[in-house]
């Protein structure tokens, strides 16, 4: 399921490649699997075509998805290796680092720390396989 | 693409707009917001050739829609309230349009009003606030015109309602049509629209709604450690949307550089938080927070 | 063209029950008239009318049923024009027409054809009814067809030209209040101009001073009966084809150029403000002097100038007024 999030300080485009995401490394949207069109994901989150449009071009490029010609957009096969993948890593690696600042800066504990990055593995390397248990699905 | 031009347009001695120009690109959404009165409507009406510009004009495709009406066959422009269609049953309606515009598609036209359980054979009047939008706007998207202009299409119908205009919108706008939308409804504008058309004074100020930090302000929370320093609050840089005990939230103006968030870092505050920069931030920054403002 | 058939659907839509009522109302002042008198009377009645029979004049009445029938088509093409244009500038209807893919002219031309061919097909049905309603009664001798045409032609002419003017005055008052009111003013306006002159110049030249102030009421319709038609000569003819022709002019233009923005003021543009301003005062001045001159009876001209002055300054002030307002109707 994708929301979004009005009070969030990301563009919407950026929240939609965000969760989708998520929702891959959950496993609710599984390799090969049918995206919903630009139309039909636009019509229920009620935003511009133009931004999902922007959202799956941003995706396709970092390999998350492929769209097929005439046949739709398709959930990318785990074979094939994230695009981009030194450019996102060390993106990665530098939003890890703000939220690091952030935290000590509000005064997080070094434990509270600890605990919520174990929360957020135990979520995604459940006994260090990818996938979820959410039944929720993309709507 | 429908361009408007150095438009003029005063009503009774009153300048309404002052040399106004934009553009519409084919598939764009533009969001058009103001205070009431600001010529949100009057800039509509004039680009559907229902007031005649004292200046400059509106030209699709470089032609002139007041000189050559004929190329209005795709504008259309919806009323906040379809008046004249009241004493019409959508049935009726679908018929008058097809004959007006020719792409008119009465097989969309239908499973539109199917959809949203329209009676085909009541008169418009009788229909609910949101049913008569709903039948207009469908009507509108139904001629296939390239341009769409909307005045207030949520204004004053329930959330079920307001949800289906939007579909509506959205699907239209994935079609490849072009919809300029006057609304008070900041948060909807923010998620349909390309483009922000902000009418203020007779003038409109044009942003991108691409550039997700707009550049001109930001928005904040703080608390300030001791005492709230007054003058530094009181700079024309700076204004306060809300302060609840301790808690300021803030609007720093970055037009003039960032020296105000510098006194401000260097003040130490206990809390200095970024907030989303919403649209209705934005619209209170540039109106001030005035609450009279004349049209 | 399709939008010629959008936009004749349209007015047939909203005046539809004119399109009914006019041939019937048409015909009850006159085939439905004359077929009282002749056929459904009592027979000893009906002797006695067609003893008192010596002319084809006596016959036809003199005019007077086509004269009633004029009267009705005016009312009803009155009507007709209200719904037309000042009803439209309050009901989103002429903002809907001036937001549709076609020029403003043709809008017009079509609205103006609506009224004069309910009008031609009203006179033409009717006008057959009763040269066959005639033809079948014990009058059928006196039938004359010249009096059937010329009564056609001198109703038509006419009413077309009255028609003409209600629209005419309707693209330039902002408000169905006003067009009515307007409407009503601007046939006899001519006539009371020149009545209010004509006092003015005989309280100062101690004279009678003599306008042709009949030939200026535009009320034709309503003021002709037979005789006077014949007698007039050809000065009516001339004089309503030329109101025709310039109202009917005058209103495509003015519609073309409609300030829609002005909906709901009593008139749409700046400079028929400044003449309705001008002419309001000019004529409540006038009106003024003439009263005081006449109330108190003392025939002085200083009381002539104090109404006039007294005219002057409330008229200015009222149409001040009346000028900022906005109608909702």
């Amino acid at each position: 399921m994708i929301r979004i999030d009005e009070k969030s300080m990301l563009p919407i485009y950026e929240q939609i490649v965000h969760r989708i995401k998520e929702l891959i490394s959950r496993g609710v949207l599984q390799p090969e699997e049918k995206m919903p069109s630009v139309r039909e994901l636009a019509s229920r989150l009620l935003v511009n075509p133009n931004t999902v449009a922007k959202a799956y071009q941003e995706l396709e490029r970092q390999g998350v998805i492929v769209s097929v010609r005439g046949k739709g957009v398709f959930v990318a096969k785990p074979a094939s290796s994230p695009g981009m993948l030194q450019e996102r890593l060390s993106r990665l690696r530098a939003d890890l680092g703000r939220l690091m600042v952030e935290a000590h800066h509000l005064g997080v504990s070094r434990e509270q720390v600890t605990a919520w990055v174990e929360e957020e593995i135990g979520r995604y390397w459940r006994d260090g396989n990818a996938g979820g248990s959410s039944p929720s699905q993309i709507d | 693409m429908l361009a408007v031009r150095h438009l003029h347009k005063s009503i009774e001695r009153q300048p309404v707009l002052k040399d106004v120009s934009f553009e519409l690109r084919p598939g764009m959404v533009a969001g058009l917001i103001g205070r009431n009165g600001a010529g949100k409507t009057t800039l509509l009406k004039t680009m559907a050739g229902v007031y005649d510009p004292d200046a400059g004009d509106v030209l699709l495709e470089g032609e002139s829609v007041h000189r050559r009406p004929e190329i209005k066959r795709e504008i259309v422009f919806l009323p906040d309230n379809p008046e004249a269609l009241f004493g019409y049953t959508p049935e009726e309606c679908a018929r008058l349009y097809a004959l007006v515009y020719p792409r008119f598609d009465r097989a969309a036209f239908d499973e539109m009003i199917r959809r949203f359980g329209l009676p085909a054979n009541r008169k418009i009047r009788q229909l609910s606030r949101g049913m008569k939008m709903l039948a207009s706007i469908s009507l509108g998207i139904a001629t296939r015109a390239s341009y769409v202009l909307l005045d207030e299409p949520t204004n004053g119908i329930d959330p079920i309602a307001k949800q289906q205009v939007l579909t509506l919108l959205v699907e239209a706008v994935s079609e490849g049509v072009t919809l300029l939308i006057a609304s008070h409804a900041m948060g909807d504008l923010e998620r349909l629209s390309d483009m922000i058309l902000m009418i203020r004074q007779g003038e409109v100020e044009i942003h991108e709604i691409a550039d997700p930090s707009r550049g001109e302000a930001v928005k904040l929370q703080v608390v300030f450690d001791g005492e709230a320093p007054a003058a530094w609050l009181a700079s024309p840089q700076v204004m306060v949307l809300e302060h609840v005990g301790r808690v300021y939230t803030l609007l720093v103006s970055r037009e003039e550089g960032d020296a105000k968030l510098e006194e401000l870092r260097r003040m130490n505050p206990l809390v200095l938080e970024e907030l989303p920069l919403a649209l209705e931030d934005l619209f209170m920054w540039k109106h001030g927070g005035r609450s009279d403002e004349d049209r | 063209m399709k939008i010629d058939r959008a936009l004749w659907k349209r007015e047939y839509e909203q005046a539809k029950w004119l399109v009914w009522i006019t041939p019937l109302a048409h015909f009850l002042a006159l085939g439905g008239n004359r077929l009282n008198d002749w056929y459904l009377d009592r027979p000893d009645r009906i002797q006695t009318r067609l003893n008192g029979i010596h002319s084809y004049l006596d016959a036809y009445e003199y005019g007077e049923m086509e004269l009633m029938a004029r009267i009705g088509l005016m009312i009803v093409l009155f009507v007709l024009a209200l719904v037309q244009i000042g009803a439209e500038r309050r009901n989103g209807g002429q903002e809907f027409l001036f937001s549709l893919p076609c020029s403003r002219t043709r809008i017009y031309w079509t609205k103006w054809l609506f009224g004069i061919g309910l009008l031609t097909g009203s006179l033409v049905l009717n006008t057959a009814l009763d040269m066959a309603i005639v033809l079948g009664s014990p009058i059928a001798e006196h039938f004359r067809l010249w009096y059937h045409l010329d009564q056609f032609f001198f109703a038509w002419l006419s009413l077309a030209a009255v028609y003409s003017i209600f629209l005419f005055v309707g693209t330039v008052s902002g408000s169905l209040a006003s067009q009515a009111v307007f409407a009503l003013l601007a046939p006899v306006l001519p006539f009371l101009i020149a009545l209010l002159v004509r006092i003015a110049v005989t309280i100062h030249n101690d004279s009678v001073f003599q306008l042709p102030e009949a030939d200026f009421v535009l009320l034709f319709p309503v003021r002709y009966d037979y005789p006077e038609i014949l007698a007039a000569g050809p000065f009516p003819w001339v004089f309503m084809a030329a109101v025709f022709a310039v109202s009917s002019a005058g209103g495509m233009i003015a519609y073309g150029r409609t300030r829609a923005e002005n909906n709901g003021k009593l008139v749409v543009f700046p400079l028929w403000e400044r003449i309705l301003q001008a002419g309001f005062v000019c004529c409540s001045a006038l009106a003024g002097g003439t009263f005081t001159y006449g109330f108190f009876n003392a025939s002085s001209i200083i009381l002539y100038y104090v109404g006039l002055a007294l005219g002057a300054a409330v008229s200015a002030w009222v149409i001040r007024r009346l000028l900022k307002l906005r109608l909702k109707i």
